[in-house]
């Protein structure tokens, strides 16, 4: 070990190449959304009947609402897995700003399950018959959206640290319920050939926004945990 | 190098302990002990500020601090900060933002006794064997100050003189120990028993 005092880009590394090496050997962390969200989104074909022309008016609001629900399903490990093994006390401890940690956890909470929803989202354009520029406004707005939902995801998690995970999902809901407008409308704008760049660019805000706001608000939520 | 003065700590309102004050020295080891409940996990965790309701003065070296960081100090509290789903090595190898070796990471393992057990899941480990891992951890890590929660909990005797062999060799290296425990140890120079604030 050398005596050089690391700094927070060694913090960000570590937490980062831990994640992903643990999300690689619990194959469940990064499956089990992406299969639930194509499970939902080729459930509607089935009920509704494989009609070109009634799936496509129907198709943003089917893969939003399943991108959601997906994501919801990996709220409970951002943080809860580290609260209890002692890994959040190594974490808190470590002297660097906290706010930049939580950005690094909910970075990789996105890589394991918010960008392999939005892969999976190019299979379900084929479910629903989207077009390719549709496709493409759809991964845009998508990737956005999963990012937006991690970070609400992370905020929930910290708010319920150590508490039930039905807890999170029900803080989590509401403050979603913009970002799953935004992405609706993007996408039905799109397919309406209407102008779709200004929900794109009402996304890029909320991130850009979000970022910074959430993160600050988690690192808060997690310390006031520790009382 | 370390010197506490009147620390007061609240859980949720409550107060755990007030007026505690002690100066711990170069080379020292302190041991704090009591009965359960007394505050001993508490005031450790008040030191690396994971516990906001603390008022009181800490001076590090010198200088005032709210509280001790990673790089003043090693905190072992209850929770070992080992991960289930990856191997002891791996565990080790990530404990600590710094670069590690892996020599010195198999030297480690090997010193505990668990290097056939280097590539197994921390979670096919036995209660023991985790608090090894810790051991290990110890072993790897340079700090000039150690606080360690119970370090002697869940161990054989061997374990236990490796734990105490290593605390006199780091202390000979210039590092100093807080331990909680719930009667004085042989390694203690000074004892704090919270039960008599």
């Amino acid at each position: 070990m050398t005596n050089k005092s690391p700094g927070v880009l060694d913090w960000i590394l570590l937490i980062t190449k831990r994640d992903l090496l643990i999300s690689s050997k619990r194959s469940a962390s990064y499956i089990t959304p992406v299969a639930f969200f194509l499970i939902i989104v080729s459930l509607f074909p089935l009920a509704f009947g494989p009609e070109q022309k009634q799936l496509s008016s129907m198709a943003s609001n089917i893969i939003w609402i399943a991108a959601l629900l997906s994501s919801l399903l990996a709220i409970e490990g951002i943080f809860n897995n580290d609260f209890n093994d002692g890994t959040l006390e190594q974490i808190i401890m470590s002297g660097e700003p906290l706010f930049l940690l939580v950005i690094a956890k909910v970075f990789c909470h996105w890589l394991i399950a918010g960008a392999p929803i939005v892969v999976s989202s190019l299979l379900a354009g084929i479910f629903l018959y989207f077009s390719f520029e549709n496709t493409l406004v759809l991964l845009f707005s998508l990737t956005l959206g999963s990012l937006l939902f991690s970070l609400l995801g992370a905020f929930g998690g910290a708010l319920s640290l150590g508490k039930s995970p039905v807890l999170s999902t029900i803080i989590v809901l509401p403050f979603s319920i913009p970002v799953l407008i935004l992405g609706t409308s993007c996408f039905n704008a799109s397919i309406n050939q209407q102008d779709y760049i200004v929900y794109l660019l009402y996304l890029g805000s909320l991130v850009a926004i979000g970022l910074p706001g959430l993160s600050v608000a988690i690192a808060t939520s997690i310390k006031i945990n520790y009382e | 190098m370390l010197e506490v003065s009147n620390l007061e700590c609240r859980l949720s309102g409550r107060l755990v302990f007030q007026n505690l004050s002690f100066i711990l020295g170069r080379k020292e080891t302190i041991e704090i002990i009591g009965s359960n409940g007394s505050g001993k996990t508490t005031l450790l965790k008040a030191l690396v500020g994971l516990i906001p309701e603390t008022n009181g003065d800490i001076k590090y070296n010198g200088s005032i601090l709210k509280s001790l960081f990673y790089s003043q100090c090693f905190y072992q509290g209850h929770l070992l900060a080992i991960k289930n789903s990856l191997t002891i090595f791996e565990n080790l190898k990530l404990s600590f933002p710094e670069y590690l070796r892996t020599e010195l990471v198999n030297d480690a393992i090997d010193k505990v006794g668990l290097i056939s057990y280097a590539n197994r899941p921390c979670a096919d480990l036995s209660v023991g064997q985790f608090r090894k891992v810790a051991i290990a951890k110890l072993i790897l890590c340079k700090r000039p100050l150690y606080l360690i929660d119970e370090p002697f909990t869940a161990l054989d005797d061997s374990s236990i003189s490796l734990v105490s062999n290593l605390i006199m060799d780091k202390k000979s290296n210039g590092s100093s120990f807080i331990l909680t425990g719930h009667r004085g140890s042989d390694l203690a120079d000074k004892t704090l028993n919270l039960d008599e604030l």
